[in-house]
């Protein structure tokens, strides 16, 4: 294929092999390969589909983008983009790993951290199946790197791992796959934080796909922290999904914190495989001008006794669309099972359009679960006295609105990424409602 | 009225009840002290039909008949009536509902006549003003929302309406302030009748200053380990359960901090 | 097995009570689909050209559909050149009064409870019985001629009224709308048209009893109402059929259109029969029920009680285009055995301020599988709408489903859209407290789900909430143990 085709030319382009890389085990190149022979039968047939009602197909299947994403050639600027932590961290530009811009760090004895690409043989594709899904498909085909995390049994990382995925302008027009795969062992504790930066792509006329597919499973009683922070640029789209699996007593906590690109859509499946296992399931998106962001959660409950909690968060402006579809599968027998879904979405301005979706499929009797959804304005009440204490309405405004925003903040755990966040919804707030005061007093 | 034979019983195939003999004539009122976990609850579960517990030895006679092959709602529809220790919320069910469906039960079983809205709802009023109730009660649902201590005088509230031949009170007690605690005792007070019976269960003797019992037994690890008369209760309350000594002193201590 | 668990698995076995044949000689046209039989079922009925113009239209749009499957329910495909599309009691042409109805179907509609009879129909309710395709008694005529009120068979309408009927049909729910409307606008034979003049409250409530009879039919009624400015109407539906092992296809389209200040008041309790414990027979229930709101501060209210059919689809639903105007949806839908309903609503605000409620409240028995499916649209005028639902499930037995799927589209800020859902079921220590008050296990389960269901019971008028809350009863047989 020339390498500014559509996506779609892959299904027609004769016989096709995936490029493997040097050294590359047997089993990974034939998982690329049924993957992208998996793709061309089912290629972008996303319309009509219930998994993607609302959701933006059209960016997927006109925009030209080259899967064979190569790097970059040149550091640039890009060190300063790094904040400074004690993180283990690995930085991937354009989908490759940078060595010289990661800092491994010392690690605990039963830690494995390295790039998936230098990781030999893995169990990569048992979680993220891609039959029914063309981006995890496209992704298993033409991954180029990512993090390879495995710890064994009561292994216990102090510090988070923190991933950058950077795209830079050497990622023009192409598909960036990064792969990333987690395997905790029984008992131990871990903290990811995924951070996808696109600064190159803030225009509309640079594009790149991001295309991010993550698998973590959660060993018995392990604790998993999982971030993850979008602030892609507006010429970026971003279309991932996480893949978890929770054995007995395990916990998987997840927060996902949208504030960029031009289209995104985050998948998170979860299923809950042993007794006990518990999810908490949290996200912040904010959305302005063009932006399209969904987010979509499955949690399947196919054992007695484990338990949900999920809260996902929107703030809307602008001509922004927002789609929140979350649906929690309660399996015949899963007894005693516990889940709370909650979608609250506050919307600022007259075009803005949110889609909420909160799905509860129930097939056990004894079990407690519950959803709702609220969407609506600000508190009228609420701003109304805090102007009476002498705030100017733009003041309280902003003000409940990172109120709003800092529920889910406030829960991340690492303190320099909580900061990080609260600074970040802050800034972007506060220019949401310049925005909005400018167009107020232009129509008044 | 009631009488109790080597009565053993288990729950999920641990034996809690362990060979109980107890004969309660009409008119009586006998209570039941004893530390947590001697098997009190059991005791008025295993009365009421509760097919979470097994039988497991020993017969119950009530009224000269077998009470053990009956299910739970012959047994109510007999006379027996069990307060319970957790009283259950049904949300969506009015006490009136409840009531009254309750109370038509009883009267079809005797082959009365049904009341009608209006005569329930006047024979409810005077219930409800003995037990100094809110008169928005008969109109809540079930339980729901109710606090501990209106939950408890409820229990005594459908007492008063059902009118047992022999009532069982699970640790009616427990969490009442002592004005509550009173108003509880008024009610079974009132219900006292030569013809009707009490079995209280209670951990603490400050029940039994207004509910004057005629025995007094203490069950210890699924026996009755000493019975005597009102004063039995006094000397508990002075001496703890560790007094009893044995079986009974081993987990008793706990009762007496808690006294 | 424990006495409690017997006795209820006798009770499971009792019959569909409403599942007798009338035996009557019925004109049936051969069963297959083509243009035909449209031609045949318009030249039966008389109809004016428009209308088989109309008709031949919607069909030719039908052929061009697929049947929807995005809905949570499987049945075997329909053969839609299988069922006849039209079967009536063979009669007299025109009766003049009800002495002149077939007895055999007085005594039909007698035991299913719905006198029709002078002497002893309802007094406070109007009723037209339709019976396979057609309309055979309605009760009443006199008292609603006087108001100004036309109560009648869409069929009768349509002779009487042309201009009426022609400028209402179609205008809520358009042929194009879906596959089962079109279908209907295509071969419906009956239903009832209903017209209430200005500013008139009418007095008293208006029925229709549809009955299903003969084999391999399919029902395809039409019911018009029309509410002018400022008038008011309650309007019920009682629905039944025999026990056949074949499943039958009930594809119903109801419109009801307010003008300004016009309120209309909808109640269904639908018990078709839903096939036997094994799910063999049973109604297909594919029914679409929109409302159009048109005028300011206008209202309309759907009531639903859904005890019956093999498979329901229905999502009676609400579009409020004027200011002000409020769109209602209560349901009760009960699903045992086999059952499979995939029901719900849509709430469509465009106007200023609109206003709807949801509440719906389902519960799952035996092997049945149900699902709420609702949308609450939010225009980019609707200033100010608001919105709450309240979706609610039981589950009552550990082999049954309960899906509550919510669709919220939200295109206003100043609007407020509210979803709350929850589930329960019936726990054993509520069963025992009841036990010990000496209720039985069956009226315990049977007042604690009328107790569920008691928001909805409250809008039903009032002989029909008692029949309701029997119904559920003994919907609900055997369904716990």
């Amino acid at each position: 294929m020339s390498p500014f085709d559509t996506l779609q030319t892959l299904i027609t382009a004769g016989d096709l092999t995936v490029p493997g890389k040097p050294g590359e085990p047997a089993g990974n190149l034939k998982l690329r390969q049924e993957a992208l022979d998996s793709f061309r039968r089912q290629g972008f047939n996303l319309n009509g589909r219930e998994d993607w009602k609302y959701g933006n197909i059209k960016p997927l299947v006109q925009g030209r983008f080259n899967p064979l994403a190569k790097g970059h050639e040149e550091q640039g600027d890009l060190a300063r983009l790094l904040p400074f932590t004690e993180n283990h961290r690995l930085v991937f530009v354009n989908g490759v790993f940078d060595a010289s811009l990661s800092a491994l760090g010392d690690l605990p004895e039963g830690v494995r951290l390295t790039p998936l690409a230098a990781g030999g043989e893995t169990d990569l594709g048992r979680l993220a199946r891609v039959e029914h899904n063309p981006v995890t498909a496209l992704n298993t085909a033409f991954w180029q790197d990512g993090l390879l995390l495995e710890t064994a049994e009561d292994a216990r990382l102090d510090r988070p791992v923190e991933l950058f995925f950077l795209v830079d302008e050497g990622g023009n027009r192409t598909m960036v796959s990064p792969r990333n795969l987690v395997v905790a062992g029984a008992r131990s504790r871990l903290t990811i934080i995924e951070r996808y930066l696109a600064p190159f792509t803030e225009s509309a006329n640079t594009a790149a796909l991001v295309a991010p597919v993550t698998e973590i499973t959660c060993g018995e009683d392990a604790q998993v922290q999982h971030v993850k922070v979008f602030r892609e640029g507006r010429g970026t789209l971003h279309y991932g999904s996480t893949h978890v699996r929770q054995q007995a007593g395990s916990r998987y906590a997840s927060h996902e914190i949208a504030l960029g690109g031009h289209s995104l859509r985050r998948e998170l499946h979860v299923d809950l495989d042993g007794a006990g296992a518990t999810c908490d399931l949290k996200a912040l998106y904010l959305a302005d001008g063009d932006q399209h962001m969904d987010l979509r959660t499955r949690v399947n409950h196919n054992v007695p006794g484990c338990q949900t909690d999920e809260l996902y968060k929107g703030i809307l402006d602008g001509r922004a669309r927002a789609v929140f579809d979350g649906l929690i599968k309660v399996a015949r027998d899963a007894q005693q099972t516990e889940a709370f879904q909650t979608n609250r979405n506050l919307v600022l301005s007259d075009d803005a359009v949110c889609y909420s979706i909160p799905r509860l499929e129930i097939y056990a009797d004894d079990v407690k679960c519950s959803h709702g959804s609220t969407t609506g304005q600000m508190d009228e009440e609420q701003l109304f006295f805090l102007r009476a204490r002498g705030f100017d309405d733009r003041t309280a405004r902003t003000m409940l609105t990172m109120a709003f925003a800092r529920e889910i903040i406030a829960t991340v755990t690492d303190e320099n990424l909580a900061a990080f966040l609260a600074d970040e919804t802050e800034e972007r707030l506060l220019a949401m409602a310049r925005q909005d005061f400018h167009t107020r007093n232009g129509e008044s | 009225m009631l009488k109790i034979t080597h009565l053993k019983a288990a729950i999920e195939g641990k034996e809690i009840l362990k060979g109980i003999d107890l004969e309660i004539k009409p008119g009586e009122i006998h209570a039941i002290m004893g530390p947590n976990g001697s098997g009190k609850s059991t005791l008025s579960q295993v009365l009421a039909g509760n097919e979470n517990y097994e039988v497991t030895g020993g017969s119950v006679e009530f009224l000269g008949e077998d009470l053990l092959e009956k299910d739970a709602t012959e047994r109510a529809l007999d006379g027996i009536f069990l307060a319970f220790q957790y009283p259950v919320e049904i949300p969506g069910i009015s006490n009136e509902e409840f009531l009254r469906q309750a109370v038509n039960a009883q009267r079809r079983h005797r082959g009365e006549s049904e009341l009608d809205a209006f005569d329930f709802a006047g024979l409810a009023k005077d219930k409800i003003d003995l037990l100094q109730l809110k008169n928005d009660l008969l109109e809540r649902s079930l339980n729901v929302g109710f606090s501990g201590g209106e939950k408890k005088r409820n229990e005594i509230f459908q007492m008063a309406m059902l009118e047992p031949k022999l009532a069982v009170l699970d640790e009616t007690d427990s969490g009442l302030d002592i004005d509550a605690l009173r108003v509880v005792a008024e009610g079974v007070n009132s219900l006292r009748d030569s013809g009707r019976s009490f079995l209280v269960i209670t951990h603490y003797q400050r029940l039994l200053e207004y509910i004057v019992p005629d025995h007094v037994h203490v069950l210890s690890a699924g026996r009755i380990v000493k019975s005597g008369g009102k004063e039995l209760a006094l000397e508990l309350e002075e001496k703890g359960y560790t007094w009893l000594g044995g079986a009974a002193g081993d987990l008793a201590t706990i009762g007496k901090e808690a006294s | 097995m424990s006495d409690e668990k017997q006795m209820l698995e006798e009770l499971s076995s009792r019959e569909y009570k409403w599942g007798f044949v009338t035996d009557i000689e019925q004109d049936t046209v051969p069963p297959g689909l083509n243009e035909d039989v449209i031609r045949f079922i318009s030249a039966k009925k008389k109809e004016p050209e428009w209308l088989l113009e109309w008709r031949l239209k919607a069909f030719r749009h039908w052929q061009t559909l697929t049947e929807p499957a995005w809905q949570k329910v499987e049945y075997p495909a329909v053969d839609y050149q299988a069922i006849s599309y039209y079967s009536a009691p063979k009669e007299k042409p025109q009766k003049k009064s009800l002495d002149e109805v077939d007895p055999e179907l007085l005594e039909t509609y007698e035991k299913l409870g719905i006198p029709l009879s002078e002497q002893k129909r309802l007094a406070n309710v109007a009723v037209d019985a339709v019976f396979d395709s057609v309309s055979v008694a309605t009760t009443h005529q006199k008292r609603l001629e006087e108001m100004g009120v036309i109560f009648m068979p869409i069929s009768e309408a349509v002779q009487k009224h042309p201009e009426l009927v022609r400028k209402y049909l179609g205008k809520v729910v358009p042929y194009t709308d879906n596959f089962y409307a079109a279908l209907n606008s295509a071969v419906f034979t009956d239903g009832s048209f209903v017209y209430i003049p200005q500013g008139l409250k009418c007095p008293i409530e208006l029925s229709t009893y549809f009955r299903i009879n003969a084999a391999n039919t399919g029902q395809f009624e039409r019911t018009l109402i029309v509410a002018d400015d400022d008038s008011y109407v309650s309007y019920l539906e009682g629905c039944t059929a025999p026990q056949r092992d074949e499943n039958q296809l009930h594809a119903a389209v109801v419109e009801l259109y307010c003008h300004d200040d016009a309120s209309i008041k909808y109640s269904t309790v639908q018990n078709w029969y839903p096939g036997d414990k094994d799910g063999k027979g049973g109604i297909f229930n594919f029914v679409t029920k929109r409302a159009l709101c048109a005028g300011r501060r206008s209202k309309a209210s759907w009531t639903q009680v859904e005890t019956g059919s093999a498979i329901t689809w229905k999502y009676p639903s609400c579009v409020l285009k004027g200011d002000d105007s409020v769109g209602e949806f209560y349901s009760v839908a009960l699903t045992n055995n086999a059952q499979q309903a995939d029901t719900g609503t849509k709430m469509v605000h465009l106007g200023r301020n609109t206003r709807s409620t949801i509440v719906s409240k389902g519960i799952s028995a035996g092997r049945s599988d149900q699902t709420y499916r609702g949308l609450v649209k939010v225009g980019k005028k609707a200033a100010g709408a608001r919105n709450f639902t309240q979706c609610d499930s039981m589950l009552l037995g550990d082999r049954c489903g309960a899906h509550t799927f919510p669709y919220i589209e939200q295109g206003n800020p100043t609007a407020m859209v509210e979803h709350e859902a929850t589930t329960t079921r019936i726990g054993d220590d509520q069963i025992f407290l009841c036990n010990q008050r000496g209720i039985s296990t069956e009226d315990a389960v049977s007042m604690i789900v009328n107790g569920f269901c008691r928001e909805v019971f409250q809008e039903l008028p009032m002989e029909f909430a008692v029949e309701a809350s029997k119904l559920l009863s003994v919907s609900l047989e055997g369904s716990v143990g």
